[in-house]
């Protein structure tokens, strides 16, 4: 028993650590973010998984698709830079919009905000898997199916023998 | 591909709002230097756009998307688009446009693969747009 502990706990902290050196490499505090509604079809759709970097030498341009959150609120979005205006010193205000959405963000912005900055900004997706966040969601949308993965998970690493 | 274009200004509160008419063709070649060619077994679809860059007084660099459009994979990949007026309002974040002669418009896209990495590429060739000093008040659009 005291070895399978052991063993447990060797699995979790590689997968902290994993996570914790992807956090370093990409710059961004979220490296991996699911796609939550479909603002963003037919490019990407609920479920859909989404690889970011946030490193600060990569300027924000026009096009490229952006995770953020608004101030105060703890759900990232996923949408597309509108406008950039940018100062000499590097300030920068820019604008968002969904591609399946008819109008620009500012509706969902905080009240009296009409622009976001660099520090709104989770990350820019570099890449993406369809489909298989939708565990995530599911977990979140019924708890009992998170419970019964962990229950799952924990029973595996007891069971199984090394 | 191609771009020609007309402007005007206009004062809108306190800041300028631009107005571009533009005509974008993308024809079939010989499979390069066309859209067709882009995509390939993971490609679903280019997210087109229509971006204007320029400087002002104000701020270094601004970028502002004036027409996107979304070609999925099958779609016809030809584009012959006369006349079309900007989906986006061309505000500028002050008065900037005015007689600004170097206003870039550029076409770029984004390739959205079936799964992968998510490149923006931006065409080569862009067209210049000087807009004028003066504003127009009549003009309908």
């Amino acid at each position: 028993l005291y070895y399978q502990v052991l063993n447990f706990g060797m699995i979790v902290s590689s997968a902290l650590m994993i996570w914790k050196g992807l956090m370093v490499v990409t710059g961004s505090e979220s490296p991996i973010v699911v796609v939550l509604s479909g603002s963003m079809e037919p490019a990407f759709h609920r479920g859909d998984l989404l690889f970011l970097t946030n490193r600060i030498e990569d300027p924000i341009r026009v096009g490229e698709i952006v995770v953020f959150r608004i101030e105060g609120r703890e759900i990232p979005i996923v949408h597309r830079v509108l406008k950039i205006h940018e100062k000499q010193n590097g300030d920068i205000k820019f604008l968002t919009k969904g591609d399946n959405n008819a109008v620009d963000d500012r509706g969902l912005y905080k009240r009296g905000q009409h622009w976001l900055e660099k520090k709104d900004v989770v990350g820019r997706a570099r890449g993406f898997v369809p489909y298989i966040g939708i565990v995530t969601i599911l977990m979140n949308d019924y708890p009992k199916f998170k419970y019964a993965v962990l229950f799952l998970l924990g029973l595996f690493v007891l069971v199984h023998r090394e | 591909l191609r771009k020609n274009v007309e402007d005007f200004t206009g004062p809108r509160e306190r800041s300028d709002l631009g107005f571009v008419t533009f005509d974008i063709t993308a024809d079939i070649l010989n499979g390069k230097n066309d859209l067709q060619s882009i995509f390939d077994w993971n490609v679903k679809q280019l997210f087109l756009y229509l971006s204007a860059e320029y400087s002002t007084k104000n701020n270094a660099l601004n970028q502002v998307v004036l027409w996107d459009k979304i070609m999925l994979r099958g779609d016809n990949p030809r584009l012959f688009l006369k006349d079309m007026k900007s989906k986006y309002f061309f505000f500028d974040d002050g008065n900037g446009l005015k007689g600004n002669r170097n206003v870039t418009l550029t076409l770029s896209w984004n390739v959205v693969p079936n799964a992968g990495i998510l490149p923006l590429v931006t065409g080569s060739g862009h067209v210049s747009v000087p807009f004028p000093d003066t504003y127009e008040t009549t003009k309908s659009y």
